[in-house]
């Protein structure tokens, strides 16, 4: 990577290295635009806004971080901006969202595994849980996965989520306690047997 | 939040404990809930184990997930175009 490339008038270099950075990284900005919207071409449009945010600041671009690390950068921006355009402001349609599939059958797997204690240690070294556990992250809907990953996976404060997505903590909480609620059951409900196996 | 509390209260505040400290008055009414509820117990227990584990996993690999080839093309399109204008 030459920082120079970016200064002066090398507009068609620009586009040129941009577009090689779309086949050399697109995949992976793709990846994680779709770990959070439910909508495969929503994730399309974010890493497209997100190589055309980089053509016109390309000048910021100096080559201190890796071109991967300063694309991903602009991407988790879009990708906030684009929650924090559509999480709902009132407390009913964030419980509308929230409600999860409860079919009497699957109600029952749960009742029977209220007492199970959970261990982090066995679930981390288990590769069957840890892979059910992160279906359930992806099964979460997607307004709520972006705030449960911020906080949850990412260990973001509370305060820091709030203020880049526009929540009021009462919003914040009311996510967070459906998101968990849903997490639990589906893990409950698929992971059973590899935590009794 | 009254006494005694119900299961869907204290849900609600097992949640908030793992982003929030509680209020004197909130914490006191959940553990006496805690004591006595046991299946809320094994939910704070199992809500907390799965954040623990959660926290810091590394993002999957979702190895079938790739940039679709019609929408790489319409973003190197969208970069020629861009250009022109600025």
């Amino acid at each position: 990577m030459k920082p120079e490339l970016f200064c002066g008038n090398f507009m068609p270099d620009a586009v040129s290295e941009l577009e090689q950075w779309v086949e050399d990284y697109g995949d992976d900005l793709f990846r994680y635009a779709r770990y959070r919207v439910d909508d495969p071409n929503v994730a399309a449009d974010l890493v497209q806004a997100t190589y055309l945010a980089a053509l016109k600041g390309r000048k910021n671009f100096r080559g201190e971080s890796s071109p991967k690390g300063w694309l991903m950068g602009i991407l988790k921006h879009k990708v906030l901006d684009h929650f924090r355009a559509r999480l709902p402001d009132s407390l009913d349609a964030l419980e509308e969202i929230g409600k999860a599939p409860a079919t009497p059958e699957l109600e029952g797997w749960v009742q029977d595994a209220k007492s199970l204690r959970l261990r982090p240690e066995q679930m981390r070294s288990n590769v069957e849980l840890r892979e059910t556990l992160q279906r359930c992250v992806q099964a979460l809907p997607g307004k709520f996965r972006q705030v449960f990953l911020m906080r949850d996976q990412q260990g973001e404060t509370t305060a820091s989520i709030c203020e880049q997505l526009g929540l009021s903590v009462s919003n914040f909480n009311v996510i967070m306690h459906r998101a968990r609620k849903q997490l639990r059951e589906c893990f409950l409900q698929h992971g059973i047997t590899s935590l009794n196996g | 939040m009254r006494w005694p509390m119900s299961c869907e209260d204290a849900g609600e505040l097992i949640s908030a404990r793992l982003d929030l400290e509680l209020s004197w008055h909130q914490r006191w009414l959940l553990r006496f809930h805690l004591l006595v509820c046991k299946k809320c117990a094994a939910v704070a227990q199992q809500l907390r184990a799965l954040r623990d584990t959660l926290l810091g996993m590394p993002e999957p690999e979702l190895p079938d997930e790739k940039l679709p080839e019609p929408a790489q093309e319409r973003i190197k399109a969208a970069l020629r175009q861009a250009s022109a204008k600025l």
